[in-house]
C-alpha cells in the first residue's frame, strides 16, 4: 500500500553482525528487570562494513518490561578492517510472544574516515537469536 | 552479495502525520540546539487516525540529530507519546543547507533531503499498544506556505 504524498522507502543490505554475549545479569528495578549482558566479541561483514566487535567494550543494557517486551539498549565498540574505531548504540524491541527482534543503530565514526556515512544514516536491524547466547543482526540502510 | 540466507526486512505503510510550525528558535550552544514547537497537525492512515495535540511538544534537534517529542491524540481519545528521532540533511552530494533562522517558514522546503526517522512511542494498553513494541521507520517531506512537514510511517514487520 502506498500512501498519498509520500515516497516509498527503499532499503539496501548494508552488513551483518554476529554478537556474542556473556552470561546475563538480571537486576530487579522499579522500571522492570534490567538485563546486563556484556559483549564478549563478534564479527561484522557485508558490502558496507567489515569489522570486529571489540570484546569488553560494552553490553546490552536491556529493560524487560511488564508486558513481555524487552527494550533493547546496547553500547559497544567496533574496530573496522582499516583500524578505525566506531561506537555503536542500538535501541529496539525484543518480543517474547513471537520472537520479533528489531533494532535501529546509531554510530559515532570519525568524520574523515570511510565510515562517516554511519553518522547520519538510518539503518534497520533484524535480529535472530543464534546458538550459545549469540545474536545475528542483519542491517539494511534506509536510502 | 544478495543471498537467500540473508533475511529481508518488510515494511507496511502504517500512517502519516502532518505537523505545522509557526516559529523556529536556534540556541547558539556548543550542540547547536534548536527549538521548533508543533502548532498543530493531523494523523491519518490505516493504523492510526487522530491529531497532533497543539503545543504539546517540539523538536529539540542538535548535533544533526532530529529529536522531537509530541503528544498524539487518537480518534478514540487515547493520548500517545511520540519521540521522533532521525536525520534531516541534504542528500549525499547536495550543497549544504541555508542556516535555519527564526520564522524561516519555507526552510528546506524545496531541497532534496535525506529525511529519515525511527520514532518510538508510548501508547496506553489497548488498541494502540502495538506502537510501544514495534519498530517504525519514517520519511519526512518539507513544505512551505504554510510551513509544515508530512511524515510517512511504516511498520517494520
Amino acid at each position: 500500500m502506498s500512501p498519498r504524498d509520500a515516497e516509498p522507502i527503499e532499503l539496501e543490505l548494508a552488513f551483518q553482525m554476529r554478537v556474542d554475549f556473556e552470561r546475563r545479569v538480571v537486576t530487579r528495578t522499579p522500571r522492570g528487570e534490567r538485563l546486563f549482558a556484556p559483549v564478549a566479541g563478534g564479527t561484522v561483514w557485508g558490502p558496507r562494513l567489515t569489522a570486529e566487535v571489540v570484546p569488553q567494550t560494552g553490553a546490552d543494557y536491556g529493560l524487560q518490561r511488564h508486558d513481555a517486551v524487552e527494550d533493547i539498549h546496547s553500547c559497544f565498540m567496533l574496530r573496522a578492517a582499516d583500524g578505525v574505531d566506531i561506537f555503536i548504540r542500538q535501541i529496539g524491541y525484543r518480543r517474547e510472544a513471537d520472537g520479533y527482534l528489531r533494532v535501529t543503530p546509531f554510530f559515532d565514526a570519525p568524520r574523515e574516515s570511510a565510515h562517516a556515512w554511519l553518522n547520519n544514516t538510518i539503518l534497520l536491524g533484524l535480529g535472530q537469536e543464534g546458538p550459545a547466547a549469540s545474536v545475528l543482526f542483519t542491517y539494511h540502510r534506509v536510502l | 552479495m544478495s543471498s537467500p540466507d540473508i533475511p529481508k526486512i518488510q515494511l507496511a505503510y502504517a500512517f502519516s502525520v502532518s505537523i505545522f510550525f509557526q516559529e523556529r528558535i536556534r540556541i547558539d550552544s556548543p550542540r547547536g540546539r534548536v527549538f521548533v514547537p508543533a502548532a498543530s497537525g493531523e494523523v491519518w492512515g490505516p493504523r492510526l487516525q487522530g491529531r497532533v495535540v497543539p503545543r504539546s511538544g517540539a523538536d529539540w534537534a542538535s548535533m544533526g540529530l532530529l529529536d522531537a517529542h509530541y503528544q498524539l491524540e487518537a480518534a478514540d481519545g487515547s493520548l500517545i507519546y511520540i519521540h521522533n528521532r532521525g536525520f534531516l540533511r541534504p542528500q549525499d552530494g547536495a550543497p549544504p543547507p541555508p542556516a535555519m533562522t527564526t520564522n524561516s517558514g519555507a526552510w528546506l522546503a524545496d531541497m532534496p533531503l535525506y529525511f529519515r526517522l525511527t520514532p518510538s512511542f508510548d501508547a496506553p494498553e489497548g488498541p494502540h499498544d502495538w506502537l510501544s513494541r514495534t519498530m517504525i521507520v519514517g520519511t519526512g517531506r518539507r513544505y512551505g506556505d504554510p510551513d509544515h512537514t508530512i511524515f510517512t510511517y511504516y511498520e517494520v514487520l
